[in-house]
C-alpha cells in the first residue's frame, strides 16, 4: 500500500457514492468526472490509462487480434505497480474468459486446442480440459457460472449481463478492502463507474442485436452457429 | 551519562507537544483534503465539514497539558522517567491524530451525500479520541510520580 496522498483525499471526498443497479442516470457526468480526474499525478494517469486499455470495451479494438490483445494485457498486468490492481485487473479479466467460454460452448464450439491462446488468466486450462462439464469444473470457486449458464441457454441476454455486472461489482468490493483515499481507490471508483454507466445504458434488445452482430462477425462459417440460427 | 540522562528528559518533557502537533498538523490536513472534496460536491454543509475537519487538532492540547505536568527540574534522577512518559505519550497523541484524520474524512465522504449519518459517521473517530484521552489522563497521574 502507498502512503496516502492529499490530493487522492480530496479527490475521493469530491466523487458521489454510485450505486449499481440505481438509477438510470449517474450521480457524475462523464465531463464532470474527467474534470476531477485532473487530480491525478502524471504516473498515475499513465497507469490508468493502460488498464483502461485493457478493461475498457470502449477502448479495445474488436478488430485487434486475439493474440495480440492478450499479449497486450499480460504485458500491462505485469507492468501495473500495485499488486492490488493488478489482482483486480486479473480477476476481470478471467469473469471475461470464463463468459467467453460458455458463450463459445453455446454457440456450439469444441474446446480450445491445447496450445492456442483463447484467454486469460489462471483457468484457462481448466476450462479447456472441463470443456464439457456445466460449470467448467470451477463452480466451487466461482459459484455464478451455474446462474450465467442458465440464463445464457434460456435466451435471458438482461439477466445475464445483470450477473456478470454484479459479479464484477462484488470481485471489485472485495479487492479495494483498505482502499478508501489512494490511487487504488480512484481506480475503483471508475470501474464501478463505468459498470454504473454500462447498466444505466443497457439497453435489452440492442443488446442481443448487437451480439447476433458479433457473433455473425466472429463465427461467420461455423456450422453450429447456422444450425442455432 | 548524567548529561545524557538530563538531555534525553528534555526530549520527553517536550515530546507530547512536538510529537502531538506533528500528529495534528497530519491529521487535520487529511480530514482537511476530505471537506475540500466534499465542498465541490455539496451545496450546503461546508461549515459541518470544517468543524469535523478539526478533530484531529485535539492531540496537540493534550500534548501541551502534559508538557506542562512533565515540566520540572531535569536531573538525572528523573531523566528517564520523563524521557518514558512523553515519548510514549508523543507517538501515542501522534498516531492517534493520524488515524483520526482518516476516520474524519471517512466520515466527510460518507455524509456529504448521506446527510443523516453525520453524527454515526463520527463515531469512529470518538471512539480514537477515546483512546488519546486514556493516554492524557494515564501521563498525567504517572508524571505526579515523578521527583523533581
Amino acid at each position: 500500500m502507498r502512503p496516502i496522498a492529499d490530493r487522492y483525499v480530496m479527490l475521493m471526498a469530491s466523487l458521489p457514492s454510485i450505486r449499481l443497479l440505481g438509477e438510470k442516470e449517474l450521480p457524475i457526468n462523464p465531463a464532470r468526472l474527467a474534470e476531477r480526474l485532473k487530480l491525478l499525478e502524471p504516473d498515475d494517469r499513465t497507469e490508468l490509462e493502460a488498464i483502461a486499455a485493457i478493461l475498457s470495451w470502449n477502448r479495445i479494438d474488436t478488430g485487434e487480434d486475439d493474440a495480440a490483445y492478450m499479449a497486450r494485457a499480460e504485458r500491462t498486468l505485469a507492468a501495473i505497480r500495485s499488486a492490488t490492481l493488478r489482482a483486480a485487473a486479473l480477476e476481470r479479466l478471467e469473469i471475461r474468459t470464463v463468459i467467453a467460454a460458455l458463450r463459445r460452448r453455446h454457440a456450439g464450439e469444441p474446446a480450445p486446442a491445447q496450445g492456442t491462446l483463447w484467454g486469460i488468466g489462471r483457468q484457462v486450462e481448466t476450462i479447456r480440459r472441463n470443456w464439457s462439464q456445466p460449470d467448467f469444473g470451477l463452480g466451487h470457486q466461482m459459484p455464478w457460472i451455474g446462474p450465467a449458464r442458465e440464463k445464457l441457454e434460456s435466451g435471458d441476454s438482461a439477466g445475464l449481463e445483470r450477473l456478470i455486472l454484479d459479479t464484477t461489482w462484488r470481485a471489485a468490493g472485495r479487492h479495494e478492502f483498505g482502499h478508501e483515499f489512494d490511487f487504488e481507490a480512484v481506480v475503483f471508483y471508475l470501474m464501478r463507474w463505468q459498470l454504473a454507466d454500462r447498466w444505466a445504458r443497457y439497453d435489452a434488445d440492442a443488446a442481443a442485436a448487437r451480439f447476433a452482430q458479433l457473433l455473425e462477425a466472429a463465427l461467420p462459417k461455423s456450422q453450429a452457429y447456422e444450425d442455432a440460427a | 551519562m548524567n548529561e545524557l540522562m538530563v538531555i534525553l528528559g528534555w526530549l520527553g518533557v517536550f515530546a507530547p507537544v512536538g510529537l502531538g502537533a506533528i500528529g495534528s498538523a497530519i491529521g487535520v490536513t487529511i480530514a482537511g483534503q476530505a471537506a475540500i472534496g466534499a465542498m465541490l460536491e455539496t451545496d450546503s454543509g461546508y461549515g459541518r465539514f470544517v468543524g469535523v475537519a478539526a478533530i484531529p487538532s485535539s492531540t496537540v492540547i493534550y500534548g501541551i497539558v502534559v508538557m506542562f505536568s512533565l515540566q520540572r527540574t531535569i536531573t538525572p534522577e528523573n531523566g528517564a522517567g520523563l524521557f518514558g512518559i512523553g515519548i510514549l505519550t508523543g507517538l501515542a497523541l501522534a498516531y492517534a491524530s493520524v488515524w483520526q484524520g482518516k476516520a474524519c474524512a471517512s466520515a466527510i465522504a460518507a455524509s456529504k451525500s448521506k446527510p443523516e449519518i453525520f453524527g454515526l459517521s463520527l463515531a469512529p473517530a470518538a471512539i480514537v479520541e477515546g483512546f488519546a484521552v486514556f493516554t492524557f489522563v494515564f501521563a498525567l497521574v504517572l508524571a505526579g510520580n515523578i521527583k523533581g
